[in-house]
């Protein structure tokens, strides 16, 4: 007995068409199935949580940090990340520190005129998925980045220093 | 002789059914797609507005300060963004962050020979939760280097201050 008959019929029985018809649909309906309910990020039964973080910025001219504020929002200049990455809600100025080499082959951190650190606390939402934190589901935020987020007013380039999940 | 003409009759297999109804609601969801009302963004929506901003034409040859005056119209030099037009120019020390090894500290150290123009600029924008845009396309933040054409010269710097909605 063919395999394929010469009406296209598997074992003579059923068109390979229908078959192949059958065997998209159940391949949508598995795919629907594991975005919605086993893949974390794309989810429709997990919600999204509050996630507080903390970015330094180092050494930056004061007209920058004058420009930083509290409840400015956040945004990533290179990465995808779905939006803003939170809202600036505490700025800690402190006092500058920049690394420097010397003549005599040392390297030490020290104070630089018209500059100053940052510590930004940043309220943002996302998910916390097999030990990674996505802001937005989708934006790895991991301790010690450094990325280049921008403001509605000002850019900077900070590292992420802590991370705190409720 | 009378034409034998089969007459047509819609026959339709279980498997057809399926396309049939799939189809029908690929085409629905879109039909829906595209007439259902908008969700509201977040945020605001972009508006136009006027954007007073500082600028710091770095390290020019001391005296030629005067060449920027104001009314001058200022283009981003890289994509011919209009920047705005100048309101007001004001010759500063041209400064350098320097290592002073013997303080162990960076210092803002003059330049001899050089100043710096601080030049306040007016300009049309649109504005939005994320960003100012200058002339379509130019994202104006404190922090970011221009290089920018006037009449008549060339020059660099960074945005220095953005004079927030509301400020003064």
């Amino acid at each position: 007995m063919k395999i394929i008959d010469h009406n296209g019929r598997l074992f003579g029985k059923v068109s390979i068409i229908d078959v192949l018809v059958v065997a998209v649909v159940l391949v949508l309906a598995v795919a629907l199935n594991v975005k919605n309910n086993h893949l974390s990020h794309t989810s429709t039964s997990v919600t999204n949580i509050p996630i507080t973080y903390q970015v330094q910025v180092s050494g930056v001219r004061g007209y920058v940090a004058d420009a930083i504020r509290t409840e400015d929002k956040m945004f990533d200049q290179d990465r995808s990340s779905g939006g803003t990455l939170g809202k600036i809600v505490d700025i800690e100025v402190l006092p500058s520190a920049k690394m420097a080499e010397f003549n005599d082959g040392t390297v030490d951190v020290v104070p630089a005129e018209d500059c100053v650190n940052l510590l930004l606390t940043i309220q943002g939402e996302g998910i916390v998925s097999e030990g990674r934190c996505l802001l937005n589901r989708i934006y790895d935020l991991g301790v010690n980045s450094s990325r280049n987020f921008y403001t509605k007013y000002a850019q900077f380039t900070g590292t992420v220093t802590n991370i705190q999940v409720p | 002789m009378e034409q034998n003409t089969p007459k047509f009759r819609l026959r339709l297999n279980l498997f057809d059914g399926i396309v049939l109804v799939l189809a029908l609601a690929v085409g629905a969801f879109l039909l829906w797609s595209a007439l259902k009302p908008a969700a509201p963004a977040e945020g605001a929506a972009p508006s136009t507005a006027t954007v007073r901003y500082t600028v710091r034409f770095q390290k020019w040859i001391e005296g030629t300060s005067v060449l920027v005056e104001s009314g001058d119209k200022l283009v981003d030099n890289i994509k011919n963004y209009e920047l705005g037009t100048v309101v007001s120019a004001e010759a500063v020390p041209a400064q350098s962050l320097q290592l002073d090894h013997q303080s162990r500290q960076y210092v803002l150290a003059d330049i001899p020979g050089y100043e710096d123009v601080l030049v306040t600029v007016e300009a049309p924008c649109t504005t939005s939760d994320e960003s100012i845009l200058l002339g379509g396309g130019y994202a104006l933040r404190v922090g970011s280097v221009a290089y920018i054409r006037g009449e008549g010269y060339m020059a660099s710097g960074p945005i220095i201050s953005i004079e927030r909605e509301g400020q003064a």
